[in-house]
């Protein structure tokens, strides 16, 4: 070991000539040996990359070193130093290294037996040589084109690599060139190659019209796959690439995919009118040959089954080309009458691939029937099947053409979409942070979100056609009636499908649809021997119908015996059938809830009266997560009630039961206080707070007659609890915050603050909650969370006092001074030293410092320098953190602040003088920064309304100590120059002005002046050689976010598209 | 729609338990329910015959409940599943795995035997949620249902706490807890100290629960080593007197009563020999008086037989003039909609009576929507409803193979009281 470490002395020693046999001998360490020999080995690896002259011994290591893997390692020193400090080498040296790759490469690739044995090497050579490009290409290498096709045709084996190298050349140059590049240079290298591409092209044409060498036409295919989503349309399509790659390629198998995906490339392009033959064309000539290739009467999902991965990605590179050419084009072939059989054909196996059971090959073919379904219905957003509403229509002759051809096509594709239709819903079983376990429904999976599209597309093909649909549902389920198609998954598939379509129909065909459906569910259900086949059909049929709220509240008989159904089912021990009831039930209650508190038809009082009478029944085999849900479920009923005497009389029933255990324990407590450390009594108190937690969440402010009754036992008991953790942690030590009691105490308090917040947030008069409730709930927390030891305090309270200054606001402006004095130093304490510990507090502690800032400023201009100037330093430190949300607070604070204090005339100018340097800096130390480049919008918006503000004179104080206010831009400018001069020495001073003096005259145009600042963080990472492609992610996150707004606004017009759960509330019931 | 309501009402369930009290009464339901089970009265005297035959090694299963030990059950998981599904009309229950359906639970009281008041015992619920209680040595567990755990404590029962140093016996008990009194009320004692006792009858196992807690009146008091009182319920005979006599001193708010047949064993699941009635229920069922303040729970829309059978029938002309109104608008829409809705709709209503066994006899019976009016319409006494009724029938083939027909002639009351009481 010590011997190893000596060696490496040696090895860093760049007096001394590079010992290549020592070097050898601790790579192939690091790769073979293990333990702490191999530790040793990999840290001189690490060492003797990182020094700086590391790169000099690179030729001598690739010429005599034996070893394949020293060869790979001095090609990652030279790797790292092209990436990060090219431009600061001497020009010979550049040069040296420019030439000794060339070489190295020429002279590896020229031999086809080398070539293959040293792939791996070579390809790292190619890369290097790719990154050398970036720099010197075309400005110090403008013959490079002409270079590397003229060499090409020295020898194949060279030729087939220099493909390689123009493929990865146009990758890095067209696919990842955000963000690695300032936009300038981007834009002038693809300038650049587009110009030269002729002779590539020439070089492409001719190794696919003369080389026999297969690897080589390989080579060449992939490089030119590549290339065509960029280069001029001219050469696709007035050259004979398409019949080239038509005739010669597409049948021989070793080619056929990469063809396919050459094509595929073709088919989406977007030219204008003047080749719609030459597509026409692609289409029929790709059809003919398939047709050879893959008979239509194949049955393509056992194909794919049985396949082997060539063939398997042959036919998703299919479905790819089919989807993308038919999306793209279908509308030129559709003009054509004597094409549409092959269009026909085309769609066929499509189909076909829609069967195969590779779910991400589905999502290919879901994407393109989607987009045909919706743009059929928008065309004419009528069915086929005649309806009732629309009188004397004649439907097959008024049937728009476009939809006659695609009519025997979309009943199969109804077929699928019904056969395959995805799972609508996740539950997760977790484990909370009390150590409870919790069902959890999950948002967005990957199942969830095929479930979506899968809808949509259904439901476009019902508003098509909802005759066709709901025959092939209710052959199928006359299948699973008949045993033919029987089996669990098949049903829950059917069933999730019938439940997706709620609302495509019109009212009374879907009543009509429904009640056969229902039916026959009950049949099955009565039919089927065992309770875990009842159990799976009844989950079904209460799942179908939950999802037909409408139809629910057209028939209050039905929907009353589906509740009793639910009731009994909620006794029912059988595995899972409890959730389901429960789920089921507050589904409904969400949808229909008006119906349980009215006086329906035939009845005497209003069903919510029959459910409180018999609460007690109803839940008593419930599980307490169970009985929550209850309460939620029947509090959503009572918040229908609009009469307020009538709603308070029901509260006061519905809490009845949770209130008489509660004030059991509350007088035994108040008789003898140490009831409230009873395991048993403490876990009831929990589980009643969460039953109130629950009915609050479903009454909103109603909820206040029951608040009012609780409140200050409530806050007393959270006071007892509070000292009984405090005091057993001082006796104990932290270590009892894990003790169950401990544990259940905590719960109690956390939902204390929970119902509080809860409520609050939901209260419609912020000036009676600040009058009546605001006070004792200070007084009962506030000083506590001060008193208490840093891991006792509920990072709730600091959430709990968020919301109710984002609740009140002008109203609570008063208490700030308490609230801050009790929780702003304490909690600062806790996360102040680190940027990880108490990650709650954080978040919630810079939530209410945000909140405060934007309802309550006027506190915060109030209170003393001193505090004032750590509520700043506060808000910096914020902005400095890497968790994401907290810097997007930190940020968004300082932004509203900003904002806020220009209204104030004076204390602006005090504030300016003594903060506006110093905010300067720490923004440019984040900017810099690449860990927070998630935030680039806002710090640029900040940035900007900082220079506006100074370029506009609106500071009239002077910033500088020693210069008048009136050159406080000069100032400004000179000391962000000192600034970035000394963080960043490697930028010349021509170059920080002229970004500094940009800065300026972008501050009004805030794209370009983002643009700006993004261009300056390239030049900076440049000579870190940092990835960079994280500079552009925002965008991309708002682009997404963009079309999912545009998207769910289209839909909301088309009746059924939005699942009966996904529709606000105003537009139902 | 209201076929499909009595459809959902009757006859959707997931086990098969007859006069289930999770569902209404069947007296009392607006549906009839389906079901072709045997009578009570018949199941009751089953039960008893097979009861002496069963073997189960129970005090196997008590060691599985109280040391949590099910290792072997997963060898007997296979046998369960081929066992379920089978559609035996009368058995006997084998426990649940793990702590799930351990209990025994009763069915309605549908019939009342003939012996009632001799062979009978009966004992009073207060409203609570029925638990397992375990015993294990160290502390006492509590289990839902279905077998969720809910609680562990230590008491003075024998095993249910760390200090007792002497006993090392283990409990199995049935209770009922409630929350507002901090109480367990013991219903019934499965193993004490170690001794099971399912297969002993019910008076020996109430017997013995009083016996064993006269020894520890200390079980019934609140204290640091049993902070949950245990206190067992009494049971009195069941002539109308004694019943009438206990309702009428109960101090508490009764759920229901719970009629215990003297000589059955203690068995797991849905036993007709344990039957339970609502105190409003009693008038009607057993003919006892039951002071008013014990009928708060009753529904509003209870009533007793004769003005049940008053509503039912003015309930039924409402309908049949809504329906004929109804049916009038829906006459002329579906002219107007087309021939397609015309035929949708009579397919509709034939489908309501075939689907079943039954199915082609009943659709010769009737056709389309017409005729079924007229049958409503026709049928104005005893047992002529519309829809429920005729599913009845629809299905009466399969009931019929199974059982006498003095049977039916028992339950033919009950038809026609089963008719819904209010209409939409």
């Amino acid at each position: 070991m010590a011997a190893l470490t000596e060696q490496a002395a040696k090895l860093l020693d760049f007096s001394q000539k590079l010992d290549i046999h020592l070097l050898d001998n601790v790579v192939s360490c690091m790769y073979t040996a293990e333990g702490e020999q191999q530790r040793v080995a990999q840290e001189v690896l690490t060492r003797l990359k990182e020094h700086p002259d590391a790169w000099t011994r690179v030729d001598t290591i690739l010429e005599f070193s034996a070893n394949q893997q020293t060869k790979y390692y001095a090609l990652q020193i030279l790797e790292n130093v092209i990436k990060t400090r090219w431009k600061v080498l001497p020009r010979a040296q550049c040069e040296g290294i420019k030439k000794y790759i060339v070489g190295l490469i020429i002279k590896t690739s020229s031999d086809a037996a080398l070539l293959e044995k040293e792939k791996v090497y070579v390809g790292k050579l190619n890369m290097i040589l790719v990154q050398i490009l970036k720099f010197e290409w075309p400005r110090n290498w403008p013959t490079f084109i002409s270079d590397i096709v003229g060499a090409s045709k020295t020898n194949e084996s060279l030729c087939q690599n220099n493909m390689i190298i123009l493929k990865l050349l146009s990758e890095e140059v067209f696919d990842f060139s955000s963000g690695q590049m300032t936009q300038a240079k981007a834009k002038h290298l693809k300038d650049t190659m587009c110009s030269e591409f002729s002779q590539i092209f020439q070089l492409c044409q001719f190794v696919m019209d003369n080389s026999q060498n297969a690897p080589l036409v390989g080579s060449t295919l992939e490089t030119l796959l590549r290339f065509l989503n960029w280069i001029p349309l001219g050469y696709i399509f007035e050259t004979k690439l398409i019949t080239t790659l038509i005739y010669k390629f597409l049948n021989v198998p070793m080619f056929r995919n990469v063809t396919m995906k050459c094509l595929t490339e073709i088919a989406g392009v977007q030219a204008s009118q003047i080749y719609d033959e030459q597509f026409l064309q692609l289409f029929t000539l790709t059809m003919n040959q398939l047709k050879q290739m893959l008979p239509a009467e194949t049955n393509i999902r056992e194909a794919y089954q049985r396949g082997t991965d060539d063939e398997q990605n042959f036919i998703q590179n299919l479905s790819l080309f089919l989807c993308t050419f038919l999306k793209e084009h279908a509308q030129l072939v559709e003009k054509k009458l004597d094409l549409h059989p092959m269009l026909m054909t085309a769609l066929h196996y499509l189909i076909l691939i829609s069967e195969v059971e590779e779910v991400e090959i589905f999502k290919i073919c879901l994407e393109y029937w989607s987009a045909l379904a919706a743009e059929l219905y928008r065309e004419s957003p009528f069915s086929t099947s005649s309806s009732p509403l629309i009188l004397g229509s004649k439907p097959l002759q008024e049937m728009p053409a476009r939809r006659q051809l695609y009519n025997p096509v979309l009943s199969k594709v109804r077929h699928v979409m019904i056969s395959r239709m995805a799972k609508p819903e996740e539950v997760l079983v977790v484990e909370n942070e009390q150590g409870e376990v919790v069902r959890e429904f999950m948002k967005d999976t990957d199942s969830i979100n095929l479930y979506k599209n899968m809808r949509e597309t259904l439901v476009y093909l019902t508003h098509l056609d909802y005759t066709d649909t709901e025959n092939i549902m209710t052959e199928k389920l006359h299948n699973q009636v008949n045993g033919t198609e029987w089996s669990w998954k098949n049903l829950n598939t059917l069933c999730w499908a019938i439940g997706s379509i709620s609302g495509a129909m019109h009212e009374d065909d879907e009543k009509r649809f429904l009640v056969t459906v229902i039916k026959d569910l009950l049949g099955l259900c009565e039919q089927k021997r065992g309770k875990d086949n009842k159990a799976i059909i009844a989950s079904n049929i209460m799942y179908v119908v939950g999802q037909y709220p409408r139809f629910l509240r057209a028939h209050w008989r039905f929907l009353k015996t589906v509740v009793n159904k639910l009731f009994e089912f909620m006794h029912e021990t059988h595995d899972g059938v409890q959730d389901m009831a429960c789920d089921t039930f507050i589904k409904i209650a969400q949808k229909c809830r008006r119906h349980f508190v009215q006086v329906q038809v035939g009845e005497v009082m209003p069903f919510i009266e029959e459910i409180l009478n018999g609460i007690n029944t109803i839940i008593c085999d419930l599980q307490p997560q169970q009985v929550h849900t209850f309460y939620e479920a029947v509090g959503l009923m009572i918040s229908a009630q609009t009469d307020q005497v009538a709603q308070e009389h029901l509260i006061e029933r519905y809490m009845l039961l949770p209130n008489q255990v509660w004030d059991g324990i509350i007088n035994q407590a108040t008789q003898n206080v140490e009831v409230l450390k009873d395991p048993d009594a403490v876990k009831q108190l929990g589980n009643i707070l969460k039953t109130n937690v629950r009915a609050c969440k479903a009454l909103g402010h109603p909820y206040v007659v029951q608040l009012g009754r609780i409140y200050l036992d409530m806050l007393n008991v959270y006071k007892v609890m509070s000292e009984n953790i405090s005091s057993a942690i001082a006796t104990n030590g932290e270590s009892v915050t894990k003790q169950p009691l401990i544990r259940s105490m905590r719960t109690v308090k956390k939902e204390t603050l929970k119902l509080i917040s809860g409520w609050v947030s939901r209260s419609n008069d912020p000036q009676m909650v600040a009058e009546n409730f605001i006070l004792p709930l200070l007084d009962a927390v506030l000083l506590d969370y001060q008193r208490n030891v840093p891991a006792a305090r509920e990072p709730e309270v600091l959430s709990t006092m968020a919301t109710i200054v984002n609740r009140l606001e002008s109203h609570i402006t008063q208490s700030i001074p308490q609230i801050f004095d009790a929780v702003f130093e304490c909690t600062l304490g806790m996360i102040n030293k680190d940027f990880e510990e108490f990650p709650e507090h954080r978040t919630n502690f810079f939530l209410l410092l945000q909140a405060v800032n934007s309802h309550c400023f006027q506190a915060l201009l109030n209170i003393p320098p001193a505090q004032f100037k750590l509520v700043l330093d506060s808000i910096i430190w914020a902005f400095k953190h890497t968790m994401r949300n907290v810097a997007d607070t930190g940020l968004d604070i300082l932004y509203t602040l900003l904002q806020n204090i220009a209204q104030e005339e004076v204390a602006a100018q005090s504030f300016y003088q003594t903060y506006f340097t110093d905010i300067l800096q720490h923004l440019f130390s984040v900017i810099t920064d690449s860990s927070h480049t998630a935030g680039l919008t806002m710090q640029a918006t900040i940035l900007a309304t900082m220079f506006v503000a100074l370029e506009s004179g609106k500071i009239t104080s002077p910033l500088s100590p020693n210069l008048p206010a009136a050159q406080n831009m000069a100032y400004i400018q000179d000391f962000l120059l000192n600034l970035l001069k000394t963080a960043f020495p490697h930028l010349n001073e021509p170059q920080i002005k002229l970004f500094i003096e940009g800065l300026f005259s972008f501050d009004q145009d805030f794209n370009a002046f983002k643009e700006h600042l993004r261009d300056f963080l390239v030049q900076i990472r440049e000579f870190a050689g940092e990835d960079m492609s994280d500079l552009f992610l925002e965008e991309r996150e708002i682009a997404i976010r963009q079309a999912q707004d545009e998207k769910r606004k289209v839909q909301m017009a088309v009746p059924g598209i939005l699942g009966p759960h996904e529709i606000p509330e105003e537009m139902q019931d | 729609m209201d076929d499909l309501t009595a459809a959902l009402a009757a006859s959707f369930e997931i086990s098969n338990d007859p006069n289930k009290t999770s569902a209404p009464h069947p007296r009392f339901s607006q549906f009839k329910s389906k079901s072709s089970k045997q009578d009570q009265n018949s199941r009751r005297q089953r039960l008893l015959e097979i009861q002496k035959k069963n073997r189960f090694d129970y005090q196997n299963h008590v060691r599985k409940l109280t040391e949590g030990d099910w290792k072997d059950e997963e060898k007997d998981e296979e046998k369960a599943e081929t066992e379920e599904g089978m559609d035996v009309e009368v058995k006997i229950n084998k426990p649940g795995r793990y702590y799930k359906d351990q209990l025994m639970l009763s069915e309605w009281l549908v019939e009342v035997p003939t012996d009632f008041a001799d062979e009978w015992v009966m004992v009073l619920c207060p409203f609570g949620k029925r638990n397992l209680v375990v015993t294990n040595g160290n502390s006492t567990r509590a289990y839902s249902r279905s077998g969720y755990f809910l609680n562990s404590f230590p008491s003075h029962l024998p095993g249910g706490n760390r200090r007792q140093q002497t006993e090392r016996g283990y409990c199995v008990l049935d209770c009922l807890y409630s929350e507002v009194d901090k109480t367990y009320f013991v219903l019934d004692l499965m193993c004490w100290n170690g001794h099971q006792i399912y297969e002993s009858e019910t008076e020996f196992r109430f017997y013995w629960m009083n016996e064993k807690w006269q020894e520890r009146p200390e079980l019934m008091e609140i204290s640091n080593i049993n902070p949950l009182k245990f206190v067992p319920l009494p049971s009195f005979p069941c002539t109308p007197e004694s019943i009438a006599s206990a309702v009428a001193s109960a101090n508490f708010e009764i759920d229901g009563l719970l009629f215990f047949h003297k000589r059955t064993h203690y068995m797991i699941g849905s036993t007709p020999l344990v039957v339970w009635l609502k105190p409003y229920m009693l008038p009607e069922i057993l003919g006892v008086t039951v002071p008013e303040r014990q009928l708060t729970h009753q529904p509003a829309t209870y009533t007793n037989y004769a003005n049940h059978m008053k509503k039912v029938s003015e309930d039924r002309e409402k309908r049949h003039e809504e329906r004929k109104r109804g049916q009038g608008r829906r006459g002329r829409q579906g002219r107007r909609s087309g021939h397609g809705r015309e035929q949708a709709m009579e397919s509709d209503s034939v489908d309501h009576r075939g689907g079943g066994e039954g199915g082609k006899r009943v659709a010769g019976q009737s056709v389309g929507g017409e005729s079924m009016e007229s049958e409503l319409s026709g049928a104005g006494k005893e047992d002529g409803d519309g829809g429920s009724v005729d599913i009845g029938s629809g299905d009466s083939g399969q009931a019929q193979t199974g059982h006498g027909s003095q049977l039916r002639g028992n339950e033919v009351g009950m038809d026609a009281e089963c008719v819904p009481s209010q209409v939409t």
